[in-house]
């Protein structure tokens, strides 16, 4: 039987256990929940957990039925491990993407400290200045044009959504 | 009668060049905040809500419904070249505008959606002005029970939506039915899984979810590996559509469009459940489903289409009961208000000449964004010119200040973040995103009727088979979940190959 | 192009709306920069529109942009926080209800009532008993008898657990005397819905959202839960005359952040009085059903105190009051 995730047996174990742990979080989150519940429901009224119950089970049976199969696939077309040099590639593959978010959890931060027109000012132009160098390599243009774009991203969050907008963004 | 004073109405409004200019510059302001990422329609209407304070009520609504209709179609125009849908409407319009924009079919897409919006507003509108009373009848069959089973359509329906395992998809959209329910409970005032946190309590509100998925879960994908081999970028390509294209896709388009009004027409349901029943509905009788979500110009016309529709059955509750469809009509109903006009059975049985006015302007508007939004579009594809580098830092931008705008809060900036490693997490393991969205969307709809129903049936599960309109939505679900089985059944018994209908399709 | 595009409308956009675009620089003349009324309800809601009427008339008398800003979800607690952790320079003040005091004793992260600083009181929503016209009863009389009969007939549409509609549905059967099925709503709008659609037969809604219904005789208001009636419907009894004591209201209030100045706190006092008394404002809150009580902000605080002691021992009651919250 071909594994049901892209026919890989490696995705279909790791979907599987990615739904099982899913499903774990969510059990360990609801439990606080209910132990905070103390209201009364209505009569009739199969509870404010129910659903969520059900949707759980759904992703355990699920999850066990997906690892279940990946295992089998596993054991069909034998176990093949990623070198190590393989492993390393994909993390460094990674490491913009997850130095991306990093930077994006301090906007909010920044955002307060800086204030909004700033923290977008200078998100644009470290950015625009790393992903140009990426590229193409360091050069003094991408500079010019990092200070450029960020400061022209920078004016047009400041004038539409600070000044016409008003929106309370931290100034 | 009615079409008598519906143009008399419209001949007064032609002859009025001021009346005229108003619904242009309501069309622009609509269009282009739209399509600025970040502001959504009900954010446009109620910026520009002060400015109607001092205009004749007429005139105020006129210029509202012309904002309000273009905003929807200027929403999708961010959704096609960016992946940032602005609106829950048009989640379903990114899933192929975006995969064709990148195939340099930018102007295609922003022609199909315009055209396909426009098409869908007339019918919208068509049935509002000859169907209002029908539809609103309808309309008010729906009780929770009927809620809770076009939700649970909904949500059969969404395995058919997504390309991959359909077991895969409907597991999916259950992860998102869980993290709909995250926040208040709408009928106990119950905290569910918010680790008694504020960021939690508040619940996960559609925008950030969807901006984060979408926008910024492509961004964090299109940067692994980035720089090693440059991507090419899109070209341009012909921005005008040759007229075949869209005339072959006239059954799509009415097919979307009726969807949506009916439901735009059920109160609370919305365009958000319309787009994703049509998107649905429209992939299921496709001839190849698995070209969906990959640049079919059909999954695009149809969600477009529904979303313009549902404003026109949004509408009939609005008109004939006095009960706003949606929360985009809630802001038009507090616009009526604001006036002195609340919208109710006696405020139209006493002003009819005002009932073809809020027609004719839907009619103009429609017009007006046709004619501007072709003009658009030559200068809206130039966005797919921008580097990819300084693209991706604009929409990350655009992606934290539009989580932020939809409810001013911080919190939300976070959630957004969340999402987009959530996206990003979901791609590696090749699982499908949208049913998540939709998840999110119909849980809420799903649970909180659910439960009601069964307070009023004391408990009683056959609530949901002794009302006529549930028993039918329930039993297409049976149908549309065992035809699978019964089709894979009847292959084996015929002998058919095991693999060919066992893998994924 | 796309970016000029945007900003040649972003500035027919400010010619329209008549935005301040730079801030005078004097810090020390209040008001120097647009006021922010915060919201915690979504757009198109009633305090929505209060606020966005009163914003109007404020920013002409006060000569400053006054913007609103929704700031919703977790049942209007995280907009009360959002005024509560505001810096205390006037510049941020919000409409609020009787859901923050409700929500300050069920939810533990909601902000206290003493965070805030009373402005001015705008005015009372007072209770009602709303039942549908096919019903056929449309007396307090025949509806007392109906559920004595059977007090499964009638169910009443009203919010969850805290929300206004939700505490009037606890005061008015006790004192009527009868025993009340509540079918809980998310909101006004969804239970003026599922009373025209017949799912529920009562609603105890304020009068706003159902004035259009019963002007038009699809609802029949059995009572008004307050002193005087109701001006818009003066035919309609209040429960007092019909021999039941029972006057309970929501209420619509702006406030501050504790801490602000005295000299910013009485300009904006007045400055709101005025709004709020304008003729613009009043005429559009007749309209639409509000009954207008305006009073200072020495009364408002009164009128606060008076409602906390109302509403605590009814959620005490229904079990609603957070452990760590609970008075002595």
């Amino acid at each position: 039987m071909t594994p049901p995730i892209d026919g890989s047996a490696r995705k279909t174990l790791a979907v599987g256990l990615f739904f099982l742990l899913l499903a774990g979080i969510g059990w360990l989150v609801l439990r606080q929940s209910r132990n905070m519940y103390s209201g009364m429901s209505m009569p009739g009224d199969p509870g404010p957990f129910f659903l969520i119950g059900l949707c759980l089970w759904v992703l355990v049976i699920a999850g066990g039925l997906l690892f279940v199969l990946g295992l089998w696939g596993f054991r069909e077309h034998g176990v093949t491990f990623t070198p190590t040099y393989r492993l390393v590639e994909i993390a460094r593959a990674w490491t913009l993407s997850i130095a991306f978010v990093a930077s994006l959890l301090l906007m909010p931060t920044a955002m307060r400290t800086l204030g909004t027109t700033f923290a977008v000012a200078l998100f644009s132009m470290v950015w625009i200045y790393g992903l140009l160098t990426v590229v193409r390599g360091h050069a003094l243009r991408h500079v010019v044009e990092a200070l450029l774009f960020g400061a022209g991203a920078a004016l047009f969050v400041n004038l539409i959504f600070v000044r016409l907008l008003t929106l309370p963004l931290p100034a | 009668m009615l079409l008598s004073s519906f143009a008399d109405v419209l001949i007064g409004f032609i002859s009025s060049p001021m009346m005229l200019g108003l619904v242009a510059l309501g069309t622009v302001l609509g269009l282009v905040l739209g399509a600025i990422p970040g502001i959504s329609s009900t954010m446009a209407l109620a910026i520009l809500m002060p400015v109607t304070f001092t205009m004749e009520p007429g005139v105020a609504i006129l210029f509202l419904i012309a904002v309000f209709m273009s905003s929807v179609y200027g929403g999708s125009i961010s959704a096609i070249l960016m992946k940032l849908p602005g609106t829950p409407a048009s989640i379903f319009t990114q899933v192929d505008g975006y995969p064709m924009a990148q195939k340099g079919k930018a102007g295609h897409a922003l022609n199909f959606a315009l055209v396909a919006s426009t098409v869908g507003g007339m019918v919208g509108l068509a049935m509002l002005v000859l169907l209002a009373p029908v539809l609103a009848g309808f309309a008010t069959n729906f009780r929770s029970p009927e809620f809770a089973a076009v939700a649970l359509f909904g949500i059969v329906m969404l395995s058919f939506a997504s390309n991959g395992s359909t077991l895969v998809a409907s597991v999916v959209g259950f992860i998102g039915v869980v993290l709909g329910m995250i926040g208040f409970d709408a009928l106990t005032d119950a905290q569910r899984m918010t680790l008694n946190t504020p960021v939690l309590q508040s619940g996960l509100n559609l925008i950030p979810v969807i901006i984060g998925l979408f926008g910024l879960g492509e961004i964090l994908q299109n940067l692994v590996g980035f720089g090693g081999t440059p991507k090419v970028r899109p070209q341009i390509g012909k921005v005008l559509l040759p007229l075949h294209e869209l005339t072959s896709r006239w059954k799509v388009m009415l097919r979307g469009s009726v969807i949506g009004t009916f439901i735009g027409a059920i109160p609370a349901a919305g365009s958000a459940v319309a787009v994703s029943i049509a998107y649905a509905q429209e992939r299921r009788l496709s001839k190849e489903p698995e070209k969906f979500g990959t640049g079919h110009p059909d999954g695009l016309v149809a969600p477009e289409a529904a979303n313009s529709a549902s404003v026109g059955g949004s509408l009939i509750p609005l008109i004939a009961l006095g009960v706003p469809g949606d929360t985009i009509t809630a802001v038009l109903m507090g616009a009526l208000m604001v006036h002195g006009l609340t919208p109710g059975p006696l405020l139209f049985a006493n002003n009819p000449t005002f009932v073809s006015w809020i027609y004719v302007s839907v009619f103009l508007a429609l017009i007006f964004t046709l004619v501007l939004g072709l003009g658009m579009i030559r200068a809206a594809v130039l966005v797919t010119k921008i580097p990819p580098q300084l693209m991706y830092v604009f929409i990350a931008v655009f992606c934290v200040i539009g989580a932020f705008a939809i409810r001013n809060d911080m919190n939300d900036v976070y959630v957004m973040i969340a999402f987009g490693v959530v996206g990003f997490v979901f791609s590696r393991l090749s699982l499908p995103v949208t049913p998540l969205a939709f998840g999110l969307i119909l849980g809420p709809i799903l649970e909180e009727n659910l439960r009601r129903s069964l307070m009023i049936s004391r408990g009683s599960w056959s609530i949901f088979l002794e009302r006529p309109i549930s028993a039918v939505l329930i039993a297409i679900c049976v149908v549309l979940i065992s035809l699978p089985l019964l089709k894979w059944a009847w292959v084996r018994l015929r002998g058919g190959s095991e693999a060919s209908t066992n893998k994924a399709t | 192009m796309k970016r000029r595009h945007l900003l040649t409308s972003a500035f027919c956009l400010t010619a329209a709306t008549a935005l301040p675009f730079g801030s005078a620089m004097a810090e020390d003349a209040y008001p120097s920069e647009p006021i922010h009324i915060t919201v915690v309800w979504p757009a198109g809601g009633g305090h929505d529109l209060v606020a966005r009427l009163i914003g109007h008339e404020l920013s002409s008398i006060m000569d400053t942009a006054v913007v609103v800003d929704n700031v919703t979800g977790a049942g209007g607690s995280t907009g009360m926080r959002h005024i509560v952790d505001a810096k205390p320079d006037g510049y941020t003040i919000g409409v609020m209800g009787l859901h923050a005091v409700s929500q300050s004793y069920m939810n533990t992260n909601a902000p206290k009532l003493d965070g805030l600083d009373p402005l001015v009181y705008v005015s009372d929503e007072p209770g009602a008993l709303e039942i549908s016209a096919s019903t056929g009863i449309d007396t307090l009389e025949g509806y007392v008898e109906a559920m004595k009969k059977d007090p499964m007939a009638l169910m009443n549409g009203n919010d969850p657990q805290g929300g206004n509609s939700f505490i009037f549905a606890e005061v008015i059967p006790e004192a009527l005397g009868v025993e009340m099925m509540k079918l809980p709503y998310p909101g006004h709008a969804p239970t003026v819905t599922a009373l025209l659609t017949e799912e529920v037969q009562t609603a105890t809604l304020p009068i706003p959202p159902v004035l259009e219904h019963a002007l038009a005789g699809t609802v029949n208001v059995l009572g008004v839960a307050s002193e005087n009636r109701h001006p818009k419907l003066p035919d309609v009894p209040t429960f007092k005359e019909q021999g039941y004591d029972i006057v309970v209201n929501d209420f619509v209030m702006m406030v501050a952040p504790k801490g602000i100045p005295a000299d910013v706190r009485s300009k904006l006092e007045e400055g709101l009085l005025a709004a709020v008394n304008s003729e613009g404002f009043k005429a559009a809150a007749d309209k639409n059903g509000m009954v207008l009580r305006p009073l200072g902000a020495d009364d408002t605080a009164v009128e606060l105190a008076k409602q906390e002691a109302l509403v605590y021992p009814l959620l005490d009651k229904a079990g609603l009051v957070a452990p760590e919250l609970k008075r002595d």
